[in-house]
This record gives C-alpha cells, sequence and structure tokens, in this order.
C-alpha cells in the first residue's frame, strides 16, 4: 500500500503524463491455478450449474483441450433446458468453443425469440437471447434489436447494461450499431478509479470485461479507434492484474477473457514492464537487476530495446545510472539486465525508471516508457567495538568494560543490584565498506530465563554512531516489575535494506531488584483460570475430660443417696405409720411417675406431650396428697 | 361504509403483522451479518474468507461504509445480529452507523469483527479504544526483520509471519490452527492492548524481534509497541458474552494470503500458510459457532439420596452431592462439554467451599460437607474461560442448625449430672415416704 503510495508521489511529481505500466503479468502459476479452479469445476460435473460451462470457456481461453469433450457436450445438450436465459446463453457460448452442435427445443427457442420481441425485454435479457441464437446459427435482425436495445438503455442505462448492449453490437451484422459504438468515451468516464492506478467498472471483474471485451469487438468491427486512451487501457490491465487471485469459475473466464483482450487487439497493447524474481533486491552476492518485458499474459513483445532512464535513491534523490541500456539476456526472450552493484549503490530504495522502445515501431504498445521499479540494495552489517559491564550508578568516571566479539555469548554472567548500571556499548559497521552505519531497528532485549518475560529497550547512536545502551538498576525496576533473577541480554538489529539482521545473545545477567511494595505488575483480579480450592474448616469440638474422672464423680455425686439408703438400713426404718389408703398410695406413685416422667422428658418426649402428662398426673397426686395430709394432721389430733 | 371500515381496519393489522416480521424476525436463512467494505472490490480480493461464511449459513449483506443508507437499527431491533468492518480507511460511516451506534450493537450482545491496516481510520481507532485496543498511529506498520515473507514483502519487512506459537492457547478460538503449525501472513499495523481489562484476549502476537513503527522514518522515540507485546489480533468477550476480534492487517483476510505459501526468511523450505484455517475459526468464535456454553441442568442432594431435601433446607455437616450439566455448541449442534476445570462455590456472601468438578459426558459433579456455619447459601457456578461465553448458575438453599434434640445424648462426661439429677428425684421419693409415715418405735425409745 505505501509502496503504492510512493510510487504514485514519484509519479506526480516528476513522470506526469506517463503511461502507467502494469507491474505484474498473468503468469504460469497464476495459469495453472485458474486451471485447476475450472478443471474441479469440470469434474463436479453438474452441467446445470453455471460454474461448468464458464470453466469450459475458461479452459480454451487457456488454450487447454477439454477432456471427454463428447462427454461434456452431452451433458450441456441435456442442460440446455428451461428459461434461465443466463444459463442458456453460457451453454451455447460453452458448446460453440467445444464444436458440440447443440440443438435447442422447441420451447427454448421459443423462449430465446420471446425474450428478442418482447417489449418489456430487459437489455441483459436481449443479450443473453440474441448471443443464444447467434451460437445456435440463427440470423438476427439488427435493425429491430438496436431498437429495442435502445429502449432498454433508455429505462435502465446502468453500465452493466451498456456493456451487454456493446457485446450485442459487436455481433451484430452491418452499421445498425454504430449509435452504440458511440457511447464508448461516455461509458468509460463512469469506470471508477482506485488508488488513481486502477479503472475498474461497478459490478467487478465480469462487468468491467464484458464492457472492455465489448468495446473492443465492437472496434475491429467498425475498424475505428476505441475512444479509450493509452492511460486508460493500463488502469484496466492494472485492476484485473491485481484481482489475479480469483477464485471462482465466473470471475476466472472473465479475468483471463479481458487479459486476453487486452494483449491481442489491435489498438492498445499494455505493457508489463516487471521485475525478474530475484531481482527486487541486489546484493553483493546477486548484483543485476532483471527485467521482463512482455504483455499482460507474459507473451513476449518481439525485440526491444530497454534501457534505464535514471536509478535514484528514495532518501536523498541519489542518482547512480542515467540512461544506460540494458542487455538482452541470453535464452530468454523479452529479460533484460543490467549490473547495479558495479555503481556502487549503497544501501536503501532505489526508483529504477525504464523505458522499452521497440526495434520495430508498434503504436499499440501503452506504457513502455518510464515505468517506475523499486528496487533495494543490500548491505550486510556487522558488530565490532562491543563491550558490556556493569558500574556504580552514582560514579561518573568511566568504569573498565569487558569486550564481547559478535556470535559468541560472554561466558561470563554478570550480576548488578540496584546500585549498579549495566552498560553496553557497540558499533554497527558496513561489512565491505567498514563505515560506520545506523539501522532502523537497534534493540536490546532483556528476557527473564525462567518466566520468557521480556523487556525491550531502544539503543541510541551519539553523534560518531556508536551505540550506547545503559540500564539503572534503580530506575528501571519498575518495567522489569521488580522481578530479580536471570536475564538474557540479546541483541536485535534489522533494517530493510539489511541482508543479514542480527540476533545475538550478548551475556546472561543476575539482576537484583529493591523490594517494592506492590510494585509487581500484574493483572488485577484474573478473571479466569481455576482458582485455589477452598475447603471448610469445621470447628474442633471442645475436649472432654477422660471418661475415669468422669464415672468418679458420678460416683461421688451418687454417695449421698447411697449414704442415706445405708444409714436407714442400719438404722431400722419403721414406716409401720403408712395408711395404705388410695389417697396415700395415688399421692407416693403420682410422685414418682412425675419424676418418670421427667426422665422421658429428656429421653425422647418433647415438651407438649410432657406438659400435657404432667398437668394429669399432677392434678391427681395433688388431690390425693391434699386428702392424705388431712388425713395425717387429723390422726395427730387425736 | 361498514365494509369500508371493515376493510381498513383489515389492512391496518396486515400492517401490523408484516412490521413484525420486519423488523423482529429471525430470517429463516440463518444468522444476518452486514459486511462494510472500502469499496466493493474488497469483496473479490477477500472472496474466500466471505465464501467461508456463507457456507456456514451466514446470510450477508455486503454494503461500502459509507453506504448514505445504512442502518443498524430499526424500530428497536437490530437488523443484523453480526458486523464485520473491512473498512480501514473509512473516515465517516454513513447514514445512521456511528461508533455509539457500534458500541450500543456490541452492548446490545452483538459480535463485531474489524480489520485494520496501516492506515485505520479515526473511527475505526475510536471503536477499537471502546473494547479495549489502542491501533497504532496512522503509517505505522508491524515491522519484524527476521520474520518476515522473502517472496511477498515489498521491501519493509511488513510483511511478516507470525508464529502458531503465538497464538492464545485457547482451542475454541483458534481452532485446529495451532496444531496444524501453519504460519501466518500479516501486513498491518500493530495493536496495544490494555493489559488491566481482563476481558480483552491476545489472540496472536508478534514475535520478540518484531516492533511497530513508521518504516520510512528513524526510532527517535520508543516505539508504541515492541517483542510479544505487539498484538497483531486482539479479541474481547464482553461481559453479557458479546464478542469483537480486532485485527491489524485486513490482508489477513485476502484470498492472496490464503492461497499463497510463506517463505520465512531463514527458513529454506516453503509452507502453506495458515491464515485461511485461522480465519475461519476466528470468525466462528466471534459469531457464536464456537466456544458457546449452556447449562443443561442442575442437582443436588444428599449423599444416599436422589433428590434434594422436600424441607428445602440441608442441616450443617451434612455430605451433599451437586452436579451441574454442561453443553457446548461446535460444528453446528449442542455437545456435552469435556473439561477438568469446572469449579463450584458454596456462597454465603464469602465462598465457605469452592471444588473442583470431575466431569464425566458432560455432567460434572461434586461431593462436599456442608459448613457447620448456618445461612442462606448458594450453589455458584461461575465458569470463565478464555474462548469460551461465561457460565454462570446460582442455586440458592438454606442450611439450618441442628434441631434441640438432634444434638447427642449421652455425654460420658455429663454422668455426674444425670446421676446428681435422679439421685436426687429418687431421694425425694423416698425420704417423703420416709418423712410422712414414720412411727416412732413407742415407750422402748422414750425410756432410753
Amino acid at each position: 500500500m505505501r509502496f503504492l503510495c510512493l510510487f504514485m508521489a514519484c509519479l506526480s511529481l516528476s513522470w506526469v503524463g506517463h503511461a502507467l505500466s502494469p507491474s505484474s503479468f498473468f503468469s504460469t502459476t497464476d495459469k495453472s491455478r485458474l486451471q485447476g479452479v475450472f478443471e474441479s469445476a469440470l469434474k463436479a460435473g453438474m452441467a446445470e450449474k453455471e460454474d461448468f460451462p464458464l470453466a469450459v470457456l475458461g479452459l480454451t481461453l487457456l488454450g487447454q483441450t477439454v477432456a471427454d469433450a463428447k462427454g461434456v457436450c452431452q451433458k450441456m445438450q441435456t442442460a440446455f433446458t428451461g428459461n434461465s436465459l443466463n444459463r442458456l446463453y453460457l451453454i451455447s457460448q460453452a458448446g460453440q468453443d467445444l464444436k458440440c452442435g447443440l440443438k435447442a427445443a422447441a420451447d427454448v427457442s421459443q423462449t430465446l425469440k420471446s425474450a428478442l420481441t418482447s417489449s418489456d425485454s430487459s437489455v441483459a435479457n436481449l443479450f443473453y437471447a440474441s448471443l443464444t441464437l447467434k451460437a445456435l446459427g440463427e440470423k438476427l435482425d439488427a435493425a429491430a434489436l438496436v431498437s429495442a436495445l435502445q429502449a432498454g438503455l433508455k429505462k435502465d442505462d446502468s453500465v452493466a447494461n451498456i456493456g451487454f448492449a456493446f457485446q450485442v453490437a459487436s455481433v451484430l451484422e452491418g452499421k445498425a450499431a454504430q449509435a452504440l459504438f458511440d457511447r464508448v468515451e461516455d461509458v468509460v468516464v463512469q469506470a471508477d478509479e482506485i488508488d488513481g492506478k486502477m479503472l475498474q467498472f461497478e459490478g467487478g471483474v465480469s462487468t468491467t470485461n464484458i464492457i472492455l471485451s465489448g468495446i473492443y469487438k465492437m472496434a475491429d468491427k467498425f475498424g475505428k479507434a476505441p475512444g479509450i486512451s493509452k492511460m486508460q487501457a493500463s488502469k484496466f490491465a492494472n485492476y484485473f492484474l491485481s484481482r489475479k487471485s480469483v477464485q471462482t469459475c465466473k470471475g476466472g473466464y472473465h479475468l483471463v477473457d479481458a487479459l486476453t483482450t487486452l494483449s491481442r487487439n489491435k489498438y492498445h497493447i499494455p505493457v508489463a514492464i516487471t521485475l525478474g524474481e530475484q531481482s527486487t533486491v541486489v546484493s553483493e552476492t546477486s548484483p543485476k537487476v532483471q527485467v521482463r518485458i512482455s504483455n499482460v499474459m507474459g507473451q513476449t513483445l518481439g525485440a526491444m530495446s530497454v534501457k534505464v532512464d535514471s536509478a535514484m535513491r528514495q532518501t536523498d534523490g541519489h542518482t547512480i545510472l542515467s540512461k544506460t541500456k540494458m542487455a538482452a539476456v541470453s535464452g530468454q526472450e523479452g529479460v533484460f539486465e543490467v549490473d547495479m552493484m558495479s555503481a556502487k549503490p549503497g544501501r536503501g530504495f532505489y526508483e529504477l525508471t525504464v523505458t522499452a522502445t521497440p526495434n520495430k515501431a508498434d503504436a499499440r504498445l501503452a506504457g513502455n516508457e518510464g515505468a517506475v521499479l523499486l528496487v533495494k540494495a543490500l548491505g550486510s552489517v556487522e558488530v565490532t567495538q562491543a563491550e558490556i559491564g556493569i558500574v556504580d550508578a552514582d560514579q561518573g568516571t568511566a568504569a573498565k568494560l569487558n569486550p564481547v566479539a559478535h556470535p559468541s555469548k560472554s561466558a561470563k554472567v554478570l550480576e548488578a543490584d540496584h546500585h549498579h548500571k549495566v552498560v553496553f556499548k557497540f558499533a554497527l559497521t558496513d561489512k565491505v565498506s567498514k563505515e560506520k552505519i545506523r539501522a532502523h531497528q537497534v534493540f536490546v532485549r532483556l528476557a527473564h530465563v525462567q518466566t520468557k518475560a521480556e523487556i525491550i529497550f531502544v539503543a541510541e547512536p551519539d553523534s560518531k554512531s556508536v551505540y550506547k545502551f545503559d540500564l539503572d538498576v534503580k530506575s528501571k525496576a519498575k518495567e522489569f516489575g521488580g522481578k530479580s533473577g536471570k536475564y538474557e541480554i540479546q541483541l536485535i538489529v534489522g533494517d530493510a535494506v539489511i541482508s543479514n539482521p542480527i540476533l545475538w545473545s550478548v551475556a546472561d545477567i543476575n539482576l537484583k531488584f529493591q523490594e517494592v511494595d506492590g510494585g509487581t505488575e500484574e493483572r488485577s483480579a484474573p478473571l479466569t483460570g481455576p482458582k485455589p480450592e477452598i475447603t471448610h474448616l469445621f470447628r474442633q469440638p471442645e475436649a472432654r475430660p477422660p471418661s475415669a474422672v468422669s464415672n468418679l464423680f458420678t460416683i461421688l455425686c451418687l454417695l449421698p443417696f447411697l449414704v442415706m439408703l445405708g444409714l436407714w438400713m442400719k438404722l431400722g426404718v419403721n414406716i409401720s405409720a403408712f395408711p395404705f389408703s388410695l389417697s396415700a398410695l395415688g399421692f407416693h406413685l403420682g410422685l414418682g411417675s412425675i419424676f418418670g416422667l421427667y426422665y422421658y422428658f429428656w429421653l425422647q418426649l418433647n415438651m407438649f406431650t410432657t406438659v400435657k402428662y404432667l398437668f394429669m398426673v399432677g392434678v391427681v397426686t395433688f388431690l390425693c396428697g391434699n386428702a392424705m395430709l388431712v388425713k395425717i394432721a387429723k390422726d395427730r389430733k387425736h | 361504509m361498514a365494509s369500508k371500515l371493515l376493510l381498513s381496519l383489515v389492512l391496518a393489522v396486515t400492517v401490523i403483522t408484516v412490521a413484525v416480521q420486519g423488523g423482529g424476525g429471525q430470517s429463516p436463512s440463518g444468522p444476518r451479518v452486514l459486511a462494510l467494505l472500502d469499496n466493493l472490490s474488497i469483496k473479490e480480493s477477500h472472496s474466500q474468507f466471505f465464501k467461508s461464511l456463507i457456507d456456514r449459513g451466514f446470510s450477508l449483506t455486503f454494503k461500502t461504509a459509507d453506504d448514505p443508507n445504512l442502518v443498524l437499527k430499526k424500530y428497536g431491533e437490530f437488523l443484523y445480529d453480526h458486523l464485520v468492518l473491512f473498512c480501514p480507511t473509512v473516515e465517516e460511516f454513513g447514514g445512521s452507523l456511528s461508533v455509539e451506534a457500534i458500541t450500543d450493537f456490541i452492548d446490545q450482545g452483538g459480535n463485531v469483527l474489524v480489520a485494520g491496516s496501516t492506515h485505520t481510520g479515526d473511527i475505526l481507532r475510536e471503536i477499537a479504544s471502546e473494547v479495549g485496543f489502542e491501533a497504532d498511529e496512522e503509517n505505522n506498520a508491524v515491522i519484524d526483520h527476521l520474520n518476515f515473507d522473502t517472496i511477498k514483502d515489498e521491501g519493509q519487512h511488513s510483511l511478516i509471519v507470525a508464529d502458531p506459537d503465538h497464538l492464545i492457547k485457547a482451542a475454541a478460538m483458534v481452532g485446529p490452527a495451532i496444531a496444524q503449525g501453519s504460519p501466518f501472513l500479516y501486513r498491518g499495523t500493530g495493536i496495544i492492548v490494555d493489559r488491566e481489562n481482563p476481558l480483552v484476549l491476545e489472540v496472536l502476537t508478534a514475535s520478540s524481534t518484531a516492533y511497530s513503527h513508521n518504516p520510512d522514518e528513524p526510532i527517535t522515540e520508543y516505539p508504541h509497541a515492541t517483542g510479544k507485546n505487539t498484538v497483531l489480533i486482539a479479541g474481547l468477550q464482553a461481559r453479557n458474552n458479546a464478542r469483537v476480534i480486532f485485527s491489524g492487517s485486513l490482508d489477513f483476510f485476502s484470498d492472496e494470503f490464503f492461497a499463497s505459501s510463506v517463505q520465512r526468511f531463514g527458513d529454506s523450505a516453503q509452507k502453506a500458510s495458515g491464515n485461511q484455517a485461522l480465519a475461519a475459526s476466528l470468525s466462528a468464535w466471534c459469531f457464536k459457532q464456537s466456544g458457546v456454553l449452556r447449562v443443561t441442568e442442575v442437582k443436588h442432594h444428599r449423599v444416599g439420596e436422589t433428590q434434594a431435601p422436600n424441607e428445602l433446607t440441608y442441616t450443617i455437616k451434612e455430605d451433599v452431592i451437586y452436579t451441574i450439566g454442561i453443553e457446548e455448541f461446535k460444528d453446528g449442534q449442542w455437545v456435552p462439554y469435556k473439561s477438568s476445570d469446572v469449579q463450584m462455590e458454596f456462597v454465603r456472601i464469602d465462598p465457605f467451599v469452592r471444588l473442583t468438578l470431575k466431569g464425566n459426558n458432560g455432567k460434572f459433579q461434586g461431593k462436599f460437607k456442608i459448613p457447620d456455619v448456618y445461612g442462606v447459601y448458594q450453589f455458584k457456578v461461575d465458569y470463565v474461560k478464555p474462548g469460551m461465553t461465561r457460565l454462570f448458575s446460582a442455586t440458592q438453599f438454606s442450611v439450618r442448625p441442628l434441631r434441640h434434640d438432634q444434638y447427642e445424648r449421652f455425654i460420658t462426661s455429663a454422668y455426674p449430672y444425670y446421676a446428681s439429677a435422679f439421685s436426687m428425684m429418687a431421694g425425694v421419693v423416698l425420704f417423703s415416704v420416709v418423712f410422712l409415715h414414720y412411727k416412732e418405735d413407742g415407750p422402748k425409745a422414750k425410756t432410753e
């Protein structure tokens, strides 16, 4: 993209008025790729799809023979039905290419003819129907068709429709379609320009091709040059070449058709001036620039004399070659070369302005003058005077640094803490001229050996082009996230015009940072990834005394009761006054059962049942107790 | 008169139904994608990518980005489900489209695939910063003097070869691209991501020797992105699961890069480019065809039972089994999800228990003991994995303490208390008998 802009900028500055030469052509790899696309569509064998006839058309255009032409013809004959005019048209064209001799069934020719005569037929339908009938060998009524086309265009004069009209006009007998030919210039003006370099009609490759090939076919027919300038022809060629990577049969067919038109017609042949495959870059090992002169299909254009008008460095306008003739490469027709390194170019991007003049004048050639090609001259670089060392941060005195040599890594592991500074000095020199140079990318990379975390610093050159990198361990601690440990120091040197970019592991260093509070550069609360598991810590039951102790105390608690029983036994208790009355029995049994009830409450009963039972037993006990005590009191009185 | 009224009524009803269908109805031909292009030739130069979208069932609408009739929303409904912005140089959108409209689209769950270039326009830059990325300045390109394509590079080493090792480790996003090991061609600007933003994903980063700078100007200040910090393709999955992919290179998706082979500087052999596979996986991810999870069922019950307790509570210290069924959307259908890092949290304000669930055919199960703290808890699964939609499931359940009769009854160390209580009761009964009915032995005692 940028290349393009530069290209354009240069053009507008100094080559205004010159043609834009296509900078690529339809190569054999493009051809075989498209051939593959077509063949796979044929293999799919679906003759009723539009890809099938398009593949036949594409293959014939590429000069390939269609395998099993008879079978293909048969398939197309079966698919030559229905009322889709587009399909009928494509099959008829493909049938014509293969000389199938397709026969139209009665209903098909009825469909076609009614499309021609119907008053409201669109231009597209007129185009399909007329060309189908033409392919079937029918005569067309030129005057009627032209007026139908004119009427259709009045309704809808989109560029696609005009393209269809051109195509029809190019096959009609006589001069009836002259009016349409006069519209060429108006149509070409409607093409959209892309980046000032390409011309295209709305609708893409197919529409652009239908219009363009229609124009050239008409021009052939009327024997008059079409209203297209050489510059416009080159721009159309550029557009089609930029679409070389199409993958569909339709796009592929139209692309090849357009490029064939642009390389074979009688009026304009855009010349593709392209760099040879290995020639975008020159260096000591490959000093020659090769240029290929061809038409857009990659075919040679006969004997030529080619010269380099100038070769200018982009950055400062330094010119190394001017009016230098290029020598023809023997054995490769249309290929010319010049030794650029012999002119001692120095590193940089060079604009080569190339002009090809045919030995036998040919007015058709477009864009053969002042084509600008971008060539890069490379130089190789080496690291010299490299030394690395540790100095005290607060000492201004120049400390002693250890020399290191380029490809090898220093065996000594450096040690630095927050009092220190790491200093690394080196120079870059051109291998050939031994001059000190500067490169675009001169970075020092420190990578933590374990975590692979990296920090990159830019090394800056001083006025003598000696690069110096110094790292104050204390002040840069934050950039390292305060992560101490072993780091590897690497030097990265790269530039677009250096043939040997350098990635050099200079040394290992142990960095010790001061502990910083919260200095660690973590992402805030990682949202993803499994978190640590949590298990709930249950409260531990309190420690209990050993059972021997509690048993002892149980016995001690029972002791008073046992002592009482024992003493009573010893003394002898006389309870002969017990009155065997209902009230006395009831009271004592009741009291006993109240306590029994308490025991069951402890074991299993709940509060409400207990209260219920207690109420019943309590009333009985109360009444009995009352009666018993009254009786005892009465007895005492007597 | 009456018939006229009826007719107009019928007409009105028809109009309303049509409007509802037109506005809200999902088009039967699959998710709707609006592709905005710089110019229509991008439709051709990127035809393979668009074809792969159509093959996967999307219905595409192509418009130029400055089309004056652009509408994203009609009657409060979005007309498209996904958006492709292949319009790096556009300065202003046509119609009613704007940065606000696009952020609103993302806020409502729409997915956006954006491609920039070295000439990324301000409007894409604004969209990028809305979603947590920053595209490098105009004319800045990612340069790598050690990893460029020697054949197709135009001289500035800005057609770089990205290593599949630098892809994000999330199979749902990058698909088989990692396993194939094919390098990627990339030509465009570098992206800087906000590292503080946990929702941003660095999908593809450059290698350590890369940097992002204007290739025509010497480096005087520290470049905005160096080494692995130079992000080539960044992704975002918002909290509402809307997805955004931002690639700094439009050419990454082009037919040319899909079809071409890669000749890395210093490598002897050519390799096929992995662009096509990665572009397909990334678009599938971005447009929710992969990496989508859903919960099918959540079950929990005590060990030895099959149903959640009827009384809707668990008691402390019970052993509980929790099961969650998760499915993943893969290749057009829902299949059981496989993973070993699904975690469940038992949460009462803070998680009390967090355990990793064992997966078996999409059913993830874990067993744990309920904590001895009662309250209202949630069984919570909040599964966040790069490349997957966020999965959230919470089931509320209460935990109560032991009932009064559920405590331990016969404690050895309490026997002294039991003994004293019961001996006292027995003593009262016996003593009352003796006290009330004691009869003195009469004269014999008196004489003594």
